[in-house]
């Protein structure tokens, strides 16, 4: 480096790095700042395997690097025949005994942690939730609690959280990089997996098995809040009677009576109910997304209901139901969104 | 002026027609054409994956882009896992060693040269076939794996022509397997006893040793994928007392092996390119051909890491995870096998 241009240089260099690191997802998707119990093992592997295979590839590097280099064919030298050699058993046995080493040393923790994270025997003493995959949308039944939920997932933080998971159509996959790793959802048997989240959070959630035209955008939110507000949350949602609960407004009062008229109450449950036909509604004003993937705002809302076809290609809302005309859109919309059960909301997991 | 004569003779004698060339092509059952067909089939396929690639990066250049729809882009990158492996890479390979195998090993062509044609056909036909949908009601979409249920519940024909295309040209790579078999076991030239092959033979032979075993497994998945979506079976219908993980199973069965079949015969190309550029014998041929055995058996012991994420509990997982890694030991042989042999004493 010379000069003022080196250290310029040095900087670009420094600053392309780290833009190049942060490209590799935002906080809150990403595997490699772990915030979950699953996540740090996972991570702990990811650092372990990375540095025995990076240290056997840099040398294999070198020693090529130096083959091709120093026995490469120089001037003068074009009819120069090497030493024959048919092998070197010492040298054989060292580079079979080194690899199976190093298999161990990656082998042992592999072993431990898999068995670590697959063990299931404390479910019982743990909230169990079941959780549903369906193209293209997440369901969460709090077992024993008489809470349902769609999209959003709230857990107490710093607490083990166990998910027994299943499908209703094709195989899912369950993944919150930033606390845990990927179980599959299958429609066959429930796949059990345990989560722990070290921070409050919005942790973002994806689908990870090929499900579709719309598997890239069936997204969910895990918000883990604290053990009280959780608690609040709880009882909050447990209380909420939708017979009870009077839309504010004119417009929104309509919005129900043409939430009813409409038939939207065949798919989609307000309180807690075993319909899971759609995404259950209950809470749906303090929704983190709009269908998991878009702003939560009225408008988008309208949209959705014209023509949630534009939004989700593929999801089986489309024509289900009578077309509705920008007004009746608008009211329905108004509906939803002053459905609030709680006021445990997104926000309060403190982004 | 007797070298204007020569000239002329032999420009008369190479000067064919078009036609004459093709119909020689259509029609040969010659080892060295036929690898020309698959390098040039292959590398019509490898063109048009390319092409399904470019489209894939042009979506995702920027968030958010509509430069193709949803279901387009799945057809895509369907279709692009599925010509890359099945039509392109593959064929590729069976080319050279079509051109290269019985030459090493002093044969005058392959075991079967009329089975030889029938499998380059057979691949030709399938791929097209494969490709044909995209204009008869859409192409595949349910991935290159074509995982089930999705691949039994996608609308549309797409599905139907995987299933047929990857069948008939999954039949032309067992034939070639089979024949190459033949050929290294039953027509080595005097003398050249198996532990004399250079490494490339050996790859050839150890390669289709792997089409034979795992091409089946493939076959028959593909076969309870057809049952399932043409005649109403339900062997991957949950409802009715089906499984889609077996679909799973029986794809990475082959699915595995095929990484080893792609990748041996290029093992095979280094050991002897590397050996011929250094002007030595190859370093520990015993432990190199041993090792490329080894790499094939355990090939067929890791199909599960591709699975570790189903649910198959701890005891599987760590299994085939541990046998994964092993792989890497027959890999480390022969890659410090290939760095001494370049190791010359000056």
């Amino acid at each position: 480096m010379k000069g003022w241009m080196g250290k310029a240089k040095a900087i670009f260099l420094l600053s392309f790095t780290a833009l190049l690191l942060a490209g590799c997802g935002r906080e809150n998707l990403t595997a490699l700042v772990p915030k979950g119990y699953g996540a740090e093992q996972s991570m702990k592997l990811i650092i372990l395997t990375t540095v025995v295979m990076g240290s056997v590839f840099i040398i294999v590097c070198i020693i090529l690097a130096f083959v091709l280099f120093k026995f490469r064919r120089k001037k003068g030298q074009e009819d120069f025949i090497p030493k024959q050699v048919e092998g070197h058993k010492g040298l054989e046995v060292i580079w079979t005994v080194i690899p199976i080493i190093l298999v161990i040393i990656m082998a042992v923790p592999t072993t431990l942690v898999s068995f670590d994270l697959a063990d299931a025997s404390d479910a019982k003493d743990h909230l169990n939730i079941k959780v549903t995959g369906n193209q293209y949308w997440w369901h969460f039944d709090y077992e024993g609690e008489d809470i349902q939920t769609s999209q959003d997932l709230y857990i107490p933080v710093g607490e083990k959280v166990y998910l027994n998971m299943i499908s209703t159509d094709v195989i899912h996959s369950f993944w919150v990089p930033a606390i845990s790793g990927k179980m599959d959802v299958n429609p066959e048997n429930v796949n059990t997996m345990y989560i722990e989240a070290y921070e409050e959070g919005v942790y973002y959630g994806k689908c990870a098995e090929f499900c579709g035209p719309s598997h890239s955008l069936m997204d969910f939110k895990v918000i883990a809040v604290s053990k009280e507000e959780y608690d609040k949350w709880v009882a909050d949602m447990q209380n909420y009677d939708p017979e009870k609960d009077k839309p504010e407004s004119a417009i929104a009062q309509e919005g129900k009576e043409l939430f009813e008229q409409n038939n939207c109450m065949a798919c989609h449950a307000i309180g807690s109910s075993p319909n899971q036909v759609g995404p259950n509604l209950t809470n749906f004003g303090n929704r983190s997304k709009l269908a998991g993937i878009e702003e939560h705002t009225k408008e988008k809302v309208i949209e959705w209901i014209q023509d949630p076809e534009s939004l989700k290609p593929g999801n089986l809302m489309t024509g289900k139901y009578p077309k509705l005309n920008d007004d009746e859109a608008e009211k329905i919309a108004e509906y939803l969104m002053q459905l609030k059960a709680t006021d445990i909301t997104p926000d309060s997991a403190g982004k | 002026m007797s070298i204007t004569a020569t000239d002329k003779i032999t420009s008369t004698s190479q000067k064919r027609s078009f036609g004459a060339v093709l119909w020689d092509y259509l029609t040969t059952v010659d080892h060295k054409k036929i690898a020309h067909i698959y390098l040039f089939g292959g590398g019509f396929f490898f063109l048009l994956g390319g092409l399904e690639a470019l489209i894939i990066r042009i979506q995702l250049a920027v968030p958010e882009n509509d430069f193709v729809s949803a279901g387009v882009y799945n057809e895509m990158i369907t279709m692009h896992g599925t010509t890359m492996i099945f039509l392109a890479a593959m064929p590729i390979l069976l080319a050279l060693m079509n051109a290269a195998m019985p030459l090493q090993i002093g044969a005058r062509d392959v075991a079967f040269p009329f089975l030889n044609s029938l499998g380059v056909w057979l691949f030709i036909f399938g791929g097209l076939l494969l490709n044909i949908s995209w204009f008869l009601g859409g192409a595949p979409d349910a991935g290159w794996t074509a995982y089930a249920p999705l691949s039994t519940q996608s609308p549309g024909l797409g599905v139907d022509f995987y299933v047929m295309g990857l069948q008939i040209a999954g039949a032309g790579t067992l034939m070639s397997g089979i024949n190459f078999l033949v050929t290294i076991i039953n027509m080595r030239a005097p003398g050249m006893t198996y532990m004399r092959m250079p490494l490339f033979a050996w790859a050839t032979f150890i390669t289709s040793v792997l089409i034979l075993f795992a091409f089946p497994a493939l076959t028959i998945g593909l076969f309870l994928l057809m049952f399932d979506r043409m005649f109403g079976a339900a062997f991957f219908d949950v409802a009715l007392g089906g499984n889609t993980i077996i679909w799973q199973h029986l794809f990475w069965i082959f699915g595995h092996p095929e990484v080893y079949i792609l990748i041996l015969p290029c093992f095979g190309l280094f050991s002897d390119i590397f050996a011929t550029f250094s002007k030595k014998r190859l370093f520990g041929y015993t432990s190199m051909v041993f090792a490329t055995m080894l790499i094939a058996f355990l090939g067929f012991m890791v199909w599960a890491h591709h699975m570790f994420t189903v649910g198959m509990g701890p005891i599987a997982n760590t299994i085939f995870s541990v046998a994964t890694m092993a792989i890497a030991i027959p890999t480390g042989i022969k890659i410090f096998n290939w760095l001494a042999t370049m190791w010359a004493e000056v």
